[in-house]
């Protein structure tokens, strides 16, 4: 199959996965799908919703392996299971932006006007389209240009699902070509229309970001579907998909690896193994902290330069699928010139912050649009106060009005670094053997009990430190 | 602001400085690239440190890096090699790096147990502890015996049989022996019969063996060490050899190497002796790998299923031959997966 079509096969999933997810959350999101719900059972639809981005995709991938296998058509199978994966996570992805993303500040008759002054020219029909993704469904917008870049950058659970060359997906495509001794400037052209279409979506995404703030006052109506009854299907509907997407993603991999996880971690302390692991998963979160802080820093100052040609230039290796970073990283550090620190952590480091960085910039964007500048500035005029009650109360309302955020952000780079599989496996020096190698490894073996021990070690370990060490900072800056 | 600073580039410089202490400039630490499977070859490794002392620092080859492999990476380090030793868990890949002028020649005085057909007479690289290509048959669907076999893979429909990407290990090197033995055409059209047929390609031999396990399939083509893990746990499956057209079975071995310009070369001929030691094959054999002696061990350390794989050893086709197409067949197999 030529990439071309591999490449189309790749848009288009994406496309209908993030269509479906759309007017699922949209049908939910006015009376369910809040971040404070009231109700117990809203608060549980929103946690089952959220829930597939907390999974790793390896997993995932190895709980499904063989499912579709079995099937008769089994590369329908494959696709359908991959594609409701992939839903699961897309709307997931829907409400987190829905729940981050301010309201925008265009409004609906803003646009209508603007098409009323029916003015023709190319700049005009530009700011319309501006106005358009900035205008009151941009949290929609936004959701579904993430949520359709997630599925387009997909590689794992669609490498370790494949079966007879299905699901088709372009990034498993150029990592068996380069398998297949393809050369890499011959990969970095395949690349090249894959990188353009990463970066009309973050274009669009930049923009829609653009056109709101915290100030703004609410997020606009979106056009639900008329009639009561249909509108009563359409939400039942919404809500067993949500709940197929969490006994998929949630439920049956934790049910079917449970048990041996337990195992695993018993089996890990009993062989004296469990400080080892602890040790790699420590290791392997250090590198993946300094990629997370390192991209985090890059994209900000990029943020505050507004030069978009520099932006540009910085978020593009990110977009070229970790394969192509990797080897290109490869073969400079293997240059005279840098050789010296090629068996070090940092060729690791640097593929991995300008991996992260155009998922930096993005949520650098969204944070910057998050805090609102008028309730931080009160916040720091209280901090003057002699009282040390309020002194402390105003330095608890900056934690959660600029710092929180910022932590949330870079939580999500280093559980991105963490996660990562081919940069780590091509550019890790032989003195550290990062965690999701590791884990790979434990599960081609089919030790299934280690991989799920292990596996559930790499989830909590680095949240819970990420947690205590947002509690430290806070006390810190207090 | 600049306490934070301070302590961000103090971080960063210590974290540098960690990371930059290099095995390489270690005397008694030797680098090993390893593509034998880890699970197996790290009490090997560990067993060497007990016994002498040198500390070991490995990079094992990874189902997630098969794109790039230890042996491209080898290429790649050419000029200033990092790695000392390379321990293959085939041949091909290492006559391929003698080719590149990857490696230096060590004759070690263990190599002379190992049979001529399984070494470099120069002493590039040597063979030890070997696998094979075997059918894994589910034995609730099939009768395990090379005729019933031989009967399936003629029927029309192959649907539930599997076969890993070739463009990948020890697929790769039995297409090579293939063409060695029916010249490309025949392969070609060897591959495209099975093809048209419906055999399910499927990403590695460990997928075609869990298929095979799973009982969706009833044949499937891998090695000796993914059959035995099968059979380790209690799943219904015995295995059956793969044979060439002219009845010579793929044995595969192991092989070691010492790197041209290595940090460490002394190491390193210390570290081949070893793993071309009888302790080790019979070490590899009684794993779960079950990996065959090549060379004379005492039987009684054996386990009773490597007797059988020994004979089956015996019948292996020449593999010089195939390395020599190695290349050939891979850039055939990426025109065709690219759809060129």
């Amino acid at each position: 199959m030529n990439f071309l079509l591999v490449l189309c096969w790749s848009v288009v999933r994406a496309i209908i996965v993030c269509s479906f997810a759309t007017p699922i959350f949209v049908s939910l999101r006015n009376r369910i799908l809040q971040p404070h719900s009231t109700t117990t059972a809203a608060r549980w639809l929103s946690a089952m919703a959220v829930a597939p981005l907390f999974m790793p995709d390896l997993l995932l991938g190895f709980t499904y392996r063989l499912a579709s296998a079995g099937f008769d058509f089994s590369e329908v199978a494959t696709e359908l299971l991959y594609a409701t994966i992939l839903l699961a996570k897309a709307v997931a992805i829907q409400i987190v932006c829905h729940w981050l993303v301010p309201p925008s500040n265009v409004s609906s008759s803003a646009i209508h006007l603007w098409k009323m002054s029916a003015q023709t020219s190319v700049k005009s029909r530009l700011a319309l389209i501006r106005m358009k993704l900035a205008g009151p469904n941009r949290s929609i917008t936004i959701g579904w240009i993430l949520g359709a870049l997630w599925c387009f950058q997909e590689f794992e659970t669609a490498a370790l699902l494949q079966i007879e060359q299905y699901p088709i997906a372009w990034t498993v495509w150029l990592f068996d070509a380069k398998a297949a001794n393809e050369p890499l400037v011959s990969c970095l052209q395949y690349a090249l229309p894959a990188i353009m279409i990463q970066g009309l979506l973050i274009a669009a995404c930049a923009i829609a970001l653009r056109g709101g703030s915290s100030n703004s006052p609410q997020h606009g109506n979106t056009v639900l579907p008329s009639g009561k009854a249909s509108f009563a299907i359409w939400q039942s509907l919404s809500v067993m998909t949500i709940a197929i997407g969490f006994l998929l993603t949630i439920f049956w991999p934790i049910a079917l690896h449970s048990v041996a996880g337990i195992n695993g971690l018993w089996k890990l302390g009993v062989t004296g193994t469990f400080r080892l692991g602890l040790e790699q998963i420590g290791k392997s979160g250090l590198v993946a902290i300094l990629s997370a802080v390192a991209s985090w820093k890059l994209s900000r100052w990029l943020f505050k330069t507004k030069s978009w040609r520099l932006g540009l230039m910085a978020i593009m290796p990110g977009l070229l699928s970790p394969l192509v970073l990797s080897l290109l990283l490869l073969g400079l550090f293997l240059t005279p010139v840098v050789r010296m620190v090629y068996d070090s952590w940092i060729p690791l480091i640097v593929a991995q912050t300008l991996w992260l960085l155009p998922r930096a910039f993005l949520l650098n964007v969204a944070v910057a649009r998050t805090v609102c500048s008028e309730q931080t500035h009160a916040a720091d005029l209280l901090k003057t106060s002699n009282d040390r009650k309020i002194q402390s109360n105003a330095h608890h309302l900056n934690w959660r009005l600029e710092q929180r955020p910022i932590w949330f952000a870079v939580t999500v780079l280093v559980v991105l670094a963490f996660w990562e599989v081919t940069i780590s496996s091509i550019l890790h020096p032989v003195s550290l053997q990062p965690m999701v190698c590791r884990l790979y490894r434990e599960m081609h073996f089919g030790h299934t009990e280690v991989l799920a021990g292990l596996t559930a070690l790499s989830v909590i370990f680095p949240l819970l430190a990420l947690a205590i060490g947002a509690q430290i900072w806070k006390l810190v800056r207090q | 602001m600049k306490f934070r600073s301070l302590l961000i580039v103090l971080l960063t410089a210590g974290v540098v400085w960690y990371s930059t202490r290099s095995s390489q400039n270690e005397l008694n630490r030797l680098v090993v690239y390893c593509a034998h499977d880890a699970t197996y070859a790290q009490p090997v490794l560990d067993k060497f440190t007990e016994q002498t002392g040198i500390a070991i620092d490995v990079r094992f080859d990874e189902e997630s890096n098969k794109s790039l492999g230890l042996t491209n990476l080898l290429i790649a380090e050419k000029d200033e090699p990092r790695c000392d030793v390379f321990w293959n868990n085939q041949t091909l890949g290492t006559i391929r790096l003698q080719t590149q002028d990857v490696l230096q020649p060590y004759i070690s005085s263990n190599s002379k147990r190992i049979p001529k057909t399984f070494r470099d007479p120069e002493g590039y690289w040597t063979g030890f502890a070997a696998r094979l290509r075997v059918y894994i048959v589910n034995t609730d669907l099939i009768e395990p015996t090379e005729s019933c076999v031989s009967n399936r893979l003629v029927e029309t429909s192959l649907s539930k049989v599997a076969i890993a990407k070739p463009i990948f290990g020890t697929t790769l090197s039995h297409y090579s022996v293939l063409a060695a033995e029916l010249g490309m055409d025949g392969l070609k059209k060897w591959h495209h019969d099975l093809h048209d047929r419906g055999i399910r390609e499927v990403r590695g031999n460990s997928m075609s063996k869990d298929l095979v396990v799973s009982a969706v399939c009833d044949v499937g083509f891998t090695d000796t060490d993914d059959a035995f893990s099968a059979i380790d746990q209690g799943a219904p499956v015995a295995m059956v050899p793969i044979r060439t057209p002219s009845g010579a079975t793929i044995c595969m071995p192991n092989s070691v190497a010492i790197i041209r310009n290595c940090q460490h070369p002394k190491l390193a001929q210390q570290f081949v002796d070893f793993v071309l030691s009888a302790e080790v094959e019979i070490q590899l054999a009684n794993s779960g790998a079950k990996q065959i002696p090549l060379g004379p061990v005492s039987e009684d350390n054996l386990p009773a299923e490597i007797f059988k794989l020994k004979q089956w050893a015996n019948e292996g086709a020449k593999l010089q031959a195939a390395s020599g197409l190695n290349e050939e067949v891979l850039n055939w197999l990426r025109a065709e997966m690219m759809g060129q």
